[in-house]
């Protein structure tokens, strides 16, 4: 596994923070986004590319995916694919350029170096012939698309399409989507606080987190000891409106319920509960809602990171998905920071534990379009036999 | 690297330059508000799903750019006024186009959106094989829309960007009604999908031999289509062709992203 974000770059800076609930959101500082007071956000200030990457979305990914193989000298002739995950692909640069190019036309001139890698797949392309990987698949479900990815890596192993398929989300932070989110009044001057009484949005961040999913006949040959296990992935859609949750949580129930068919279990078997916990009033409240039908009021101990990491977008999925990997094998649920005050409405808070046995947990995340997506990951050699 | 073969139940599309008609196919209640690209998108499923008789499972939506002219309407608001509408941020996001086509025809199975440039197309049907049995029938869209800008810049970006906008019929919007089942008397289709080519000189004048090498592919009495780069999603004016007409055969149909530098391919049996 491999990741970078606003907690650290590389997984061991950043479990330091998200084990110790650290907030890491900080005033917007690497570019203008034109907004008086730029908000909080989750920003990787300091950051070395050491891959000549053509834009900020391949950089954090090339980090993140040459962490995650760094264990792998020898790839023994085995195939190795690519799930990327992005919603913003090369916006960051391409939004810079057609804002001069509004001034002055002749600047088409210089679209092939500008523009050459706006496309999502132009990055999935750079990313194969920088860590030669033969195939991919480049999707984009705004912020459920890491977790997809995740689910489709698994199932592209599973039908044996490759041996070793790497599951990447990223996202840089970007004018587009900051002052996207500020005109639907979604972001939270004061940073958002995942499942608190005053929550009154997301905070955004960016980074990238990169999976590396192996069928056991190639973890084997490779001489890796598997983290864990993907036991399940579920899907679904809302079909209730563009850009808010089903207050019912309808469309989450059926995603989750999806990814415990999938996994072969019953929901009694999940200790722990990586939340998408965005913090709007909304998707906590619909997220809640899901999570009292599927646990029958009984809802395990469930945690954010948002506060923490800011909401990465595609990356998302990711990222918590690898923390929350560590999270169970250290026998932590992680503080959710930015939660003070108890909602008496959703009547469920995020809780931090010590020494816990974790042995199968689930991670959730929705997006725009009336997006659902889940997962459920166990612990190495759980449920073998 | 190669899906199964999956049966067409059934398809629709709409190639607005030479379909003077498709709008009026446009519900009322989305005419006012909704994108274009949201518009081609109703009424080619609306087409495809026409006697249908089966709920639609899923949905994967191919698109290389997206809902591009909200994209840029976001932009220009916002670079010129200092406020971004939020109707267009909304409908900026690539997954809009397949959110849109679960809420208006209650699709409520699994909601993906694949953007492999030239390549989207094939990757939507190839991603049919995340999906579990239970999800089918599929909804397969292909589609992209044209906007002026991009006959200013593209040309900038690589001479075939510039190809495919010298043609007539630059956008197109293609449905697809998979369903798992290849033993029925349907249409099938199976794709690749997208693999990276790393020779540094890639185009459509080896597209074919690439695609063999590539695949691992030994074709014989195949019809090979040549690589059609009016849309940006690639090739579904062949399909739809090949659909429509009815023409009998086993049609390989290239597809190549020059950003990604990808190959993949259709292959539809008729």
């Amino acid at each position: 596994m491999g990741a970078v974000c606003a907690a650290g770059c590389g997984i061991k800076n950043a479990w330091t923070a998200v084990k110790e609930g650290k907030d890491c959101l900080s005033h917007l500082s690497i570019f203008d986004c034109g907004l008086k007071n730029p908000p909080l956000c989750g920003q990787i200030k300091e950051f070395t590319d050491n891959f000549n990457s053509p834009n900020k979305t391949s950089a954090f990914s090339c980090a993140a995916v040459n962490e995650a193989l760094a264990n792998i000298k020898n790839r023994k002739g085995l195939s190795f694919g690519l799930v990327f995950a992005t919603t913003v692909g090369g916006i960051t640069k391409s939004e810079i350029f057609y804002r001069e190019f509004k001034k002055d036309q002749k600047l088409a001139r210089i679209a092939e170096k500008e523009l050459a890698y706006h496309e999502p797949c132009s990055i999935s392309g750079f990313l194969c012939k920088v860590f030669n990987l033969k195939g991919f698949l480049t999707i984009s479900t705004a912020c459920s698309t890491g977790l997809h990815a995740i689910g489709i890596a698994k199932k592209l192993v599973e039908k044996k399409i490759f041996d070793v398929c790497i599951a990447l989300g990223s996202d840089a932070l970007s004018i587009l989507t900051i002052r996207g989110f500020a005109s639907l009044t979604l972001i939270d001057s004061s940073g958002c606080k995942p499942f608190d009484k005053r929550r009154a949005g997301i905070s955004l961040g960016e980074g990238a987190g990169a999976i590396v999913i192996a069928s056991k006949e190639a973890a084997n040959k490779l001489e890796i000891e598997p983290i864990a296990q993907i036991c399940g992935w579920g899907a679904s859609a809302d079909c209730y409106h563009m850009t808010a949750p089903d207050p019912s949580g309808k469309g989450a129930i059926k995603a989750i319920e999806n990814a415990i068919l999938d996994a072969a279990l019953n929901s009694h078997y999940i200790d722990m509960i990586s939340s998408h916990g965005t913090a709007t009033p909304d998707n906590d409240s619909a997220e809640i809602m899901a999570l009292k039908t599927i646990f029958n009021n009984n809802i395990p101990p469930f945690f954010s990171l948002k506060r923490t990491l800011g909401h990465t977008l595609a990356a998302s999925g990711v990222i918590e998905s690898i923390f929350s990997i560590i999270a169970m094998n250290s026998k932590i649920i992680p503080p959710t920071a930015g939660f003070e005050v108890e909602d008496d409405n959703l009547g469920f808070i995020p809780t931090y534990f010590n020494n816990i046995e974790i042995k199968y947990f689930l991670k959730n995340s929705f997006g725009f379009g009336g997006n659902n997506a889940a997962c459920i990951f166990a612990k190495n050699k759980i449920g073998e036999n | 690297m190669i899906s199964d073969y999956y049966s067409i139940l059934s398809f629709g599309a709409v190639i607005p330059q030479s379909d003077d008609s498709w709008s009026l196919e446009i519900p009322a209640k989305l005419k006012r508000r909704d994108p274009k690209i949201w518009h081609l998108a109703y009424v080619c499923t609306a087409r495809a799903k026409q006697n249908l008789g089966v709920q639609i499972k899923s949905c994967i939506v191919g698109t290389a750019l997206g809902a591009l002219n909200e994209t840029k309407s976001f932009l220009d608001k916002l670079y010129d006024t200092g406020f971004g509408s939020p109707t267009n941020f909304m409908a900026s996001v690539h997954n809009s186009i397949a959110g849109k086509i679960a809420l208006e025809f209650l699709i409520d199975g699994p909601n993906l959106t694949v953007c492999d440039g030239q390549n989207s197309l094939a990757s939507a049907i190839f991603l049919c094989e995340s999906l579990n049995d239970s999800f089918f029938p599929c909804l397969i869209l292909a589609i992209d829309e044209y906007i002026d800008i991009l006959k200013e810049i593209s040309p900038h970006i690589s001479t075939i960007c510039a190809e495919s906008l010298s043609f007539d019929s630059k956008e197109i919007a293609l449905a697809l009604i998979l369903d798992k089942n290849s033993q029925s008397n349907n249409p099938l289709i199976r794709a690749s999908m997208p693999v990276y080519y790393s020779e540094e000189k890639f185009g459509f004048a080896n597209i074919k031999s690439n695609i063999e090498d590539l695949f691992n592919l030994k074709y014989d009495n195949i019809i090979f289509c040549e690589p059609d780069v009016n849309s940006f999603s690639n090739i579904p004016q062949h399909v739809y062709k090949i659909l429509k007409d009815n023409i009998k055969g086993k049609f390989l149909l290239p597809c190549f992203s020059p950003t990604s530098k990808a190959y993949s391919f259709l292959e539809i049996i008729l």
